[in-house]
């Protein structure tokens, strides 16, 4: 982008879906101001580690599970910077959504994950979980953070 | 424990529950029909990080530390954490809410050392 945005820095990302090629996970960063954006197009049990590189002040999930009528999905997100163990390690926040729903968590204050964020997508709901039990379809998330 | 709810005249929330006195121990029926959440408060003067966790879909007590949550929060000591709902998000059948002391996940039983309180708009 030019000087009218900053500088940004998405790694092609975007580029790449213009042209059709699905990517699961892309972040967005700004020079020009302090937040980061994170967009998944298919959130799924395995888990998505230190997606923002550092510790990061949550303030936006949007969940989209509209691809799943009738499969309710929980969205994990971790404290940490490291791979975490899906089906053993707690997650600190956890979204419920329901099949065929779209929400908007905002936090106006945000929240910290000062060790970095890590999140899942499961089909069961707390500790537990099967890394290898998907969503049916692709679950899409946004966050923003900074 | 000491729960009020009280009857507000907002379209995004037309009762208020809160809590001044959170524990693990005790368990709050917010709700006994469905409803829809649209802003949720917790503070935490505490010491220990607690974890705010909301069970819906059963009639029945959720039994804390057993029973997986539906909706998990974390909220820092010396913290507080606001989230916001513009669309709400609907529950089922009941809405029952405890906070835990130290463990989030499904894991956890141990009551705030400190005051911890929370609120929950919602409309039923």
């Amino acid at each position: 982008m030019d000087s009218l945005t900053g500088v940004l820095r998405c790694s092609g990302v975007v580029y790449d879906v213009f042209r059709g090629v699905i990517v699961a996970l892309s972040v967005a960063t700004n020079s020009g101001f302090s937040y980061k954006m994170a967009y998944d197009t298919d959130l799924e049990a395995d888990a998505k580690v230190n997606i923002f590189g550092s510790g990061v002040e949550l303030h936006l999930l949007d969940v989209d599970n509209a691809a799943n009528g009738g499969q309710v999905v929980y969205v994990k997100l971790y404290d940490s910077s490291n791979t975490v163990t899906v089906g053993q390690t707690a997650p600190d926040y956890q979204f419920r959504i329901g099949g065929g729903e779209r929400l908007m968590f905002v936090l106006p204050g945000g929240v910290s994950f000062a060790g970095g964020l890590t999140m899942n997508c499961s089909t069961t709901a707390g500790t537990s979980g099967d890394i290898t039990t998907d969503p049916t379809n692709g679950v899409i998330v946004n966050l923003v953070a900074k | 424990m000491s729960l009020l709810q009280t009857d507000v005249s907002n379209p995004l929330g037309t009762k208020i529950a809160k809590e001044s006195t959170a524990k693990a121990s005790v368990v709050n029926q917010i709700d006994t029909t469905a409803g829809t959440i649209y802003q949720i408060e917790i503070n935490n003067s505490g010491k220990v990080t607690v974890f705010l966790k909301l069970w819906q879909g059963t009639g029945t007590v959720p039994t804390v530390g057993t029973d997986a949550p539906d909706h998990i929060f974390r909220c820092l000591s010396g913290k507080s954490v606001n989230i916001s709902l513009p669309g709400g998000m609907a529950y089922t059948t009941a809405l029952w809410a405890a906070v835990v002391e130290g463990t989030g996940g499904t894991a956890g039983t141990t009551d705030p050392s400190g005051v911890v309180t929370y609120s929950i708009r919602y409309t039923t």
